[in-house]
């Protein structure tokens, strides 16, 4: 069965990183890169955040190596210290504004705007709506979209049923809807 | 296998319809993320291998003179994915070796530990192992420390 050869090549990949094999970290970084990458960004303001979270995270699990060959789901375990991860940079970044100058991001201009075609500009908009929702909601969302989980997956990193992540879901998809009706912003 | 949906089965086409839109907007990494990432690791397994020897150098260190001074207890160490452990019976070095133990048996495992005499020692070991105990509640960590201390103490 297919998903039984996963979990053997999982656990084989666990047992790898806890010895601190390199090429188990490179093996790790082609299996997830792009997805981690990708939760990372709907959870950063900015591209450069999100490289950091996901550095973070492989820094993480380098420290916590001697507990992975123990972990049941490898996967649910890494997007769980992304998430973590995400959240703590965040903090930081947020308390780090907090005590710079009012007058300096004030004074400090606009970074200068990309050349965006009319899908881009709904993506953007898109990006900005998704930032206000609700943090469960948001996980959820950032966790099916970009991490391509299961909601019995996502259940797994948020500690909550696979009905309760599917339900966040949804109520995630209805206010995205509402609130980009609201814009005016129209369906490619 | 097909995955139980729950209320996603009852999405309606316009959310199914955002639901696309927001997949085809997933963002990639550039490339260069990737030797960036691996080199940063790279980095990181060589920084945590010296210092998990030099612990290790020192956990031995502790135990030599816990053997001198007779101290009955138990030190362990792990370096990487290998668990060392070292006893010190009666003055005896029985060890090192190879512990492997599960978590629950290695929480018990540190609440026996015997890491000197008294509070000293307890802070010693309790520094050696630092790193080892991050996984465990202050409270536990505080408990466990004590219950040393108690042993060294009792001389049990």
């Amino acid at each position: 069965m297919a998903d039984g050869d996963a979990t053997r090549r999982a656990a084989g990949l666990a047992r790898r990183l806890a010895a601190g094999d390199e090429n188990a970290f490179a093996e790790l970084y082609d299996l997830l890169g792009s997805r981690l990458y990708a939760v990372a960004r709907s959870l950063s303001r900015r591209p450069a955040d999100a490289e950091d979270v996901v550095q973070d995270t492989f820094l993480a699990l380098v420290r916590s190596r001697s507990h992975m060959a123990e972990v049941r789901d490898l996967e649910a375990y890494i997007f769980a210290a992304l998430r973590r991860t995400a959240i703590r940079r965040a903090q930081w970044i947020a308390r780090r504004e907090a005590t710079s100058t009012k007058e300096l991001t004030e004074s400090t201009p606009e970074a200068p705007s990309e050349v965006r075609l009319p899908d881009d500009e709904r993506l953007e908009i898109i990006e900005r709506l998704r930032r206000r929702l609700p943090e469960d909601q948001r996980d959820v969302l950032a966790l099916k979209i970009e991490g391509e989980m299961t909601f019995a997956e996502i259940g797994s990193v948020l500690d909550v049923s696979a009905n309760t992540a599917a339900s966040r879901y949804r109520y995630a998809l209805e206010k995205l809807r509402a609130a980009l009706a609201r814009t005016g912003s129209k369906e490619p | 296998m097909i995955e139980h949906q729950g209320p996603r089965d009852e999405l309606p086409d316009e959310l199914r319809d955002l639901e696309t839109e927001l997949r085809a907007g997933r963002p990639q990494p550039r490339l260069e993320l990737r030797g960036i990432v691996l080199d940063a690791t790279r980095r990181e397994l060589a920084r945590e291998r010296r210092v998990s020897w030099a612990r290790f150098a020192a956990a031995a260190a502790l135990v030599l003179w816990g053997s001198v001074h007779g101290i009955r207890g138990l030190v362990s160490m792990e370096s990487g994915s290998h668990r060392f452990g070292a006893g010190v019976m009666g003055g005896q070095i029985a060890g090192p070796s190879n512990v492997a133990a599960p978590d629950e048996t290695r929480l018990r495992e540190i609440a026996e530990i015997t890491p000197g005499e008294g509070p000293l020692g307890a802070a010693a070991l309790a520094w050696l192992l630092e790193d080892r105990f991050e996984w465990m509640s202050q409270a536990r960590r505080r408990a466990a420390i004590e219950r040393g201390s108690v042993l060294a103490r009792s001389g049990s």
